[in-house]
């Protein structure tokens, strides 16, 4: 990318062998040659590891399963890893991908994201899609909008939906914590997104096999990595919890935490808060939901004398089914609620835990 | 070392409404110093030696100057607003052009750039590294700690499932992970001593970009539409005065999974 | 039973029965009136049947004026909401009902949207949304969730009666329910007494009485009953007389233009030199601060344990280590702003502060952040009593709310710290320096505690009237400080509001045992 891109600098936006009077010089050859060709999606599936073993996060199967959707037949994957990778090729095939795009380097072991995304800059230009999508993981967060710039072209952050006419994608985002959805469009190729883990269901199709490319990635490793560690994280993550019971300002008392803690366990569900438990110090930030904290999406969202401010409702909207416990009935989040129950979240919680008691001395 | 550090004005976010077209309900709002950005700007002040120099960038109206005053007052040296009526509405693409143009013809000798990890309005976290491919330079996200090392500096990264450390050689991009809910104040000295400094404006022009790559005409994103979401769940409002009868109903929902 | 009017059981331990004060109260029902005919419904009925009805705001109050002794509670929750703005030749006014809180006020005024005001006087609403700075209700009680209604009965002042004097001075006119179920609708000036003699009509009543004989202490912040002088207004007679003479259900309140404000917190070394900072920057007229608010060590080693044991509990960054004692104030953001804080640095400097050593921001967000520190003392206080409360169920705060004049501030001070060393009692001093009126919050930690305090409180109070002050500056009278106006102005004083209760309401329905005892 060298110094004068597309129309960037006044000095030479003069140029009149295009049209200038409909598209800026510069722009105009670089949206016509890609208008005509660009075709099908590329999706960056990343590989996570547990020791030898490889896994394909679901983030990628739900992204690639929307590509498929979209787009049969022109579903390109590139991932990044030794000779331990093929064991996902079948996943990859099952989900919809046509042709994997392996990128073998000894040097791209570990995460590189410069050079990731120069790597597949690449590979765009080979294949040209019409799209590119990536799950809204903290990697895919950081590749994305370098291959964009790479690329030249605009990038959508966390979409939640998409779909496309033609070759022309229609990204939608929630903006402002979820109070709004926007629908964006990009008007240059290839068209960008990251794609909200959740967001997508995993498709799986009977088919195991495709084609698998080797790719040489000729550019430069940059980074130097000292030192890497995987993150255990203390207790598991709210995350991946089916049922969240989850506890906001209404509760009043500290105790309420441990009982909600107790009937977690017995329901084989998980604990959560809002942001001023957090703030009280009750519980560690870790288990916030919202938008500075965590978004999840489990099966059942047990919101226990949450109010349901923006911020908290962009972390737990996905959930499958919510049920709100609050003594407030115009709390917000009785608007936003499968089932609200206008009570005290406290004496509900200490009833449940009785009543599971009484199911455990009857078993 | 010269630190430049970019921050954005942000609505404070606890106030946001949605009028029922979707268009967002600003007047009133009053206009913050995104916290991401706050932060990232503390972590480099803390930690800054004698002779460094922290220079402040926003990008936006000429009101952002408000949260350039701040960082001043916190400590920040010098700062320039990049305002321009034909920057309104750019994307993270075009914003980036026009910071990595800022950085090029201002601030050529900068040896990190630092950002905070998002904004609290778009919150899409993308500017950082769009700026750091258009620079050339390294980008390092999730940042938690940095330091001084030799001729640069060493990151630690935390990708959540990993931690890592890296060499972060000097012109490159540094993005902070965190937030301080605590935030900072500045003091009346600090704030003194930003009154005598001026906010150095610059228009498009002093960033040697044309109309095309500027603001809406340089974004390739384009917002179609925007509409409230309206819950689709079905909601059924039930008054219990008896907790055990709501204790039930959630353990039946729990069961039916 | 039939009735116009909405009225429920009060079951077991119900919110209507407390207040911020620790006290417990009893009654039979609650009133919950929609509008001012349901409320007059309610009075006329109360009244004919002897029934007493103790009125109550958003019960933030921390002297019992809102706990009931018997009787029914008359909850104005409902009556809430700004209704009009208008103008005259003082400036804009606000109407608005009684249970209206001073945030929602001052949040409507902040957000300037004012669609579905009325129109007082002609054109007022559209003027004041174009006006090119917003305007507030000035008066801050600190307690921004209370209601007008409370803040008028109680006459409230708080930090910024520094400046802006109390709610007493922005009432431009009030709307009044008496007992006797008449409303009176008036303007300051309608009705005005002839010497000692005033008289007006409401309904199909006409009411004349002389007045007491004493004159209010208005010299210093003061919140002992109703402002008493010859010539008064009748408005002044139901600002402060904490609902035993009447109802409000509607007031004009006065408003000035916003011009934002700079926060400070200045950190010193110990009490003493904040409290000389206090004094010189009360007497310079470059500072000119809108208010002061002191924290001393006590209230600093307070809010570090808070801090400590719940990080995340208070928007602030760590107070320094070295900080002994420390002021909040704000400076409007006017005139030559540099030059005043460099006259600041002067005076820290002289005290052994510095500029450096301080916190300072702008920003809404900036204000309410060190608010929330300054608010987190008494809570803490208040937190800290209540754990007590189910071992020494008589336990109840002890917060002084004693004002004087300046020039026996020093020895009040002085006063307070020797008494309560004495008695070896734990305490924080904090609170509105800039007007003499610091609370002294007695930590207390067994029921020796509670008797000893209660004694040194007597003193104090004693104390602080004999230097000319005021027992009662800003909290109100309620049911804790009955016998305070006995204290100030003479038994005789006291006779005499309740000779005029006794014409008002002679079956003595209204707020009973509020302000003058029973």
């Amino acid at each position: 990318m060298s110094g004068c891109s597309g129309g960037s600098c006044s000095s030479c936006s003069s140029g009149d062998q295009d049209n200038p009077d409909r598209l800026p010089p510069g722009m105009l050859a670089r949206y016509d040659i890609n208008q005509s060709t660009a075709d099908g999606v590329l999706v960056w599936v990343e590989v996570e590891r547990d020791g030898d073993s490889v896994r394909m996060p679901d983030v990628c199967a739900e992204v690639l399963s929307a590509a498929r959707s979209m787009c049969d037949g022109r579903v390109f994957a590139v991932v990044f890893g030794g000779p331990e990778v093929k064991a996902l090729y079948p996943e990859m095939f099952s989900y919809g991908t046509d042709t994997v795009y392996h990128v073998r380097d000894a040097r791209l072991g570990t995460y590189q994201p410069e050079a990731y995304a120069d790597c597949m800059a690449g590979i765009v230009e080979r294949v040209v899609p019409a799209v590119v999508l990536m799950g809204a993981t903290t990697r895919g967060r950081e590749v994305a909008p370098r291959l964009a710039a790479i690329l030249q072209t605009g990038l959508t952050a966390d979409c939640t939906s998409l779909s496309m006419d033609g070759r022309d994608l229609l990204m939608t985002r929630p903006a402002f914590g979820g109070n709004l959805m926007a629908d964006i469009r990009c008007t240059r190729f290839p068209q960008m997104a990251t794609v909200r883990p959740g967001a997508f269901d995993k498709v799986p199709t009977d088919r195991t096999t495709g084609t698998a490319l080797y790719w040489q990635y000729q550019g430069e490793v940059p980074k130097e990595v000292l030192s890497e560690e995987p993150v255990t994280e203390g207790g598991s993550d709210i995350r991946d919890a089916r049922i969240l019971i989850s506890l906001g300002n209404g509760i009043r008392d500290r105790s309420t935490v441990e009982l909600a803690e107790s009937v977690a366990t017995r329901m084989g569900a998980m604990v959560s808060c809002s942001r001023s438990i957090v703030e009280k110090g009750w519980m560690p930030v870790s288990r916030q939901v919202g938008m500075s904290g965590r978004i999840v999406r489990p099966d059942l969202y047990i919101a226990m004398g949450i109010s349901g401010s923006v911020q908290h409702r962009a972390g737990m909207s996905g959930a499958r089914r919510i049920v709100a416990v609050n003594t407030d009935p115009d709390a917000p989040i009785h608007g936003f609620a499968d089932l609200s129950l206008i009570t005290d979240a406290a004496a509900v919680l200490a009833a449940m835990s009785r009543m599971l008691d009484g199911k455990e001395e009857n078993e | 070392m010269r630190y430049v550090v970019a921050v954005k004005q942000v609505p404070d976010s606890g106030l946001v409404e949605v009028n029922g077209d979707g268009s967002l309900r600003r007047a009133g709002v009053p206009a913050v110093l995104n916290p991401y950005c706050e932060y990232a700007l503390g972590r480099i002040l803390d930690s800054r030696l004698p002779g460094d120099e922290v220079t402040v960038v926003t990008m936006g109206p000429p009101q952002a100057s408000a949260v350039l005053r701040r960082c001043m007052e916190l400590g920040a040296d010098s700062a320039y607003l990049v305002s321009d009526p034909a920057l309104a509405g750019s994307d993270t693409w075009a914003t980036a052009r026009a910071l990595t143009a800022f950085v090029q013809r201002h601030i050529p000798d900068a040896d990190l750039l630092v950002f905070g990890r998002q904004t609290v309005d778009g919150d899409t976290g993308q500017v950082p590294y769009e700026v750091a491919q258009l620079l050339g330079v390294q980008q390092f996200a999730y940042v938690t700690d940095l330091e001084s090392s030799g001729d640069g500096f060493t990151a630690v990264q935390d990708y959540g499932d990993m931690r890592r450390r890296c060499t972060v050689p000097r012109g490159s991009v540094v993005a902070f992970s965190g937030v301080d809910p605590r935030g900072r104040f500045a003091s009346v000295s600090g704030r003194l001593a930003a009154a005598g400094r001026g906010i150095v404006t610059v228009d498009r022009v002093a960033l040697g970009l044309g109309l095309y790559s500027v603001g809406t005409k340089g974004s390739p994103t384009v917002i179609e539409a925007t509409r409230r979401v309206e819950s689709t769940r079905r909601n059924r409002k039930v008054v219990i005065r008896d907790p055990a009868t709501a204790a039930g109903l959630i353990l039946g929902e729990a069961g039916a999974r | 039973m039939s009735e116009m009017f909405n009225r429920q059981r009060i079951q077991g331990d119900s919110p209507y029965l407390r207040d911020e004060s620790s006290l417990t109260g009893r009654a039979g029902s609650v009133i919950l009136p929609y509008d001012e005919n349901e409320l007059r419904e309610a009075i006329r009925y109360a009244n004919s049947k002897g029934i007493r009805v103790t009125v109550r705001g958003m019960g933030t109050g921390v002297c019992g004026g809102a706990v009931p002794q018997g009787g029914d509670v008359l909850s104005m929750e409902h009556m809430s909401g700004v209704t009009g703005v208008g103008r005259d030749d003082e400036g804009y006014f606000l109407r608005v009902l009684p249970c209206t809180t001073i945030q929602e006020i001052n949040d409507l005024l902040m957000s300037r949207s004012f669609d579905g005001l009325e129109d007082v006087t002609e054109g007022a609403v559209s003027a004041l949304a174009s006006e090119p700075v917003p305007y507030l209700y000035p008066v801050d009680p600190t307690e921004m969730g209370g209601s007008i209604g409370g803040n008028i009965a109680t006459n409230a002042s708080g930090p910024r009666t520094l400046r802006y004097g109390p709610t007493r001075d922005w009432v431009r006119g009030l709307r009044v329910v008496l007992p006797d179920g008449n409303y009176i609708a008036m303007t300051r000036g309608e009705h005005v007494a002839d010497g000692r003699r005033i008289s007006f009509p409401a309904g199909r009543n006409y009411y004349s009485f002389e007045l007491p004989r004493y004159d209010s202490r208005t010299g210093v912040k003061n919140a002992t009953g109703p402002v008493i002088s010859e010539g008064m207004d009748l408005v002044d007679l139901f600002i402060g007389s904490e609902g035993v003479f009447g109802v409000v259900t509607e007031a004009d309140i006065r408003l000035v233009p916003w011009y934002g404000t700079v926060s400070c917190i200045l950190f010193l070394p110990s009490d003493a030199d904040a409290l000389a900072v206090i004094r010189e920057m009360r007497s310079d007229d470059l500072v000119d601060p809108e208010f002061l608010e002191y924290m001393d060590h006590g209230s600093l080693d307070l809010l570090r344990g808070v801090m400590e044991a719940d990080p995340a509990l208070l928007p602030v960054p760590t107070l320094p280590a070295d900080a002994g004692a420390a002021v909040f104030t704000d400076l409007a953001d006017t005139g030559d702003m540099d030059a005043r804080f460099r006259r600041l640095g002067e005076i820290l400097s002289r005290h052994g502060g510095s500029l450096d050593a301080t916190w300072c921001g702008h920003e809404a967000s900036d204000r309410a952040r060190m608010r929330s520190l300054r608010h987190a003392i008494p809570r803490s206080v208040f937190e800290y009593v209540a754990s007590l409360k189910s071992e020494m169920p008589r336990i109840h705060k002890m917060g002084t709310d004693m004002s004087v004049p300046d020039d026996a501030c020093d020895e009040m001070m002085s006063f307070y710290a020797s008494e309560l060393d004495a008695a070896g009692l734990e305490y924080v001093v904090f609170g509105h320096m800039g007007d003499n009126h610091p609370h002294v919050e007695i930590i207390l930690r067994s029921m020796e505690d509670f008797e000893r305090a209660s004694e040194v409180y007597a003193r104090f109070a004693a104390k602080a009237v004999e230097l000319g002050g005021s027992p009662s500056a800003e909290h109100g009278i309620g049911k804790i400080k009955t016998g305070y106006i006995g204290l100030m102005y003479g038994e005789d004083a006291v006779a005499d509001l309740r000779r005029i209760k006794s014409v008002l309401d002679p079956n003595g329905v209204l707020c009973p045992g509020n302000m003058i005892g029973e």
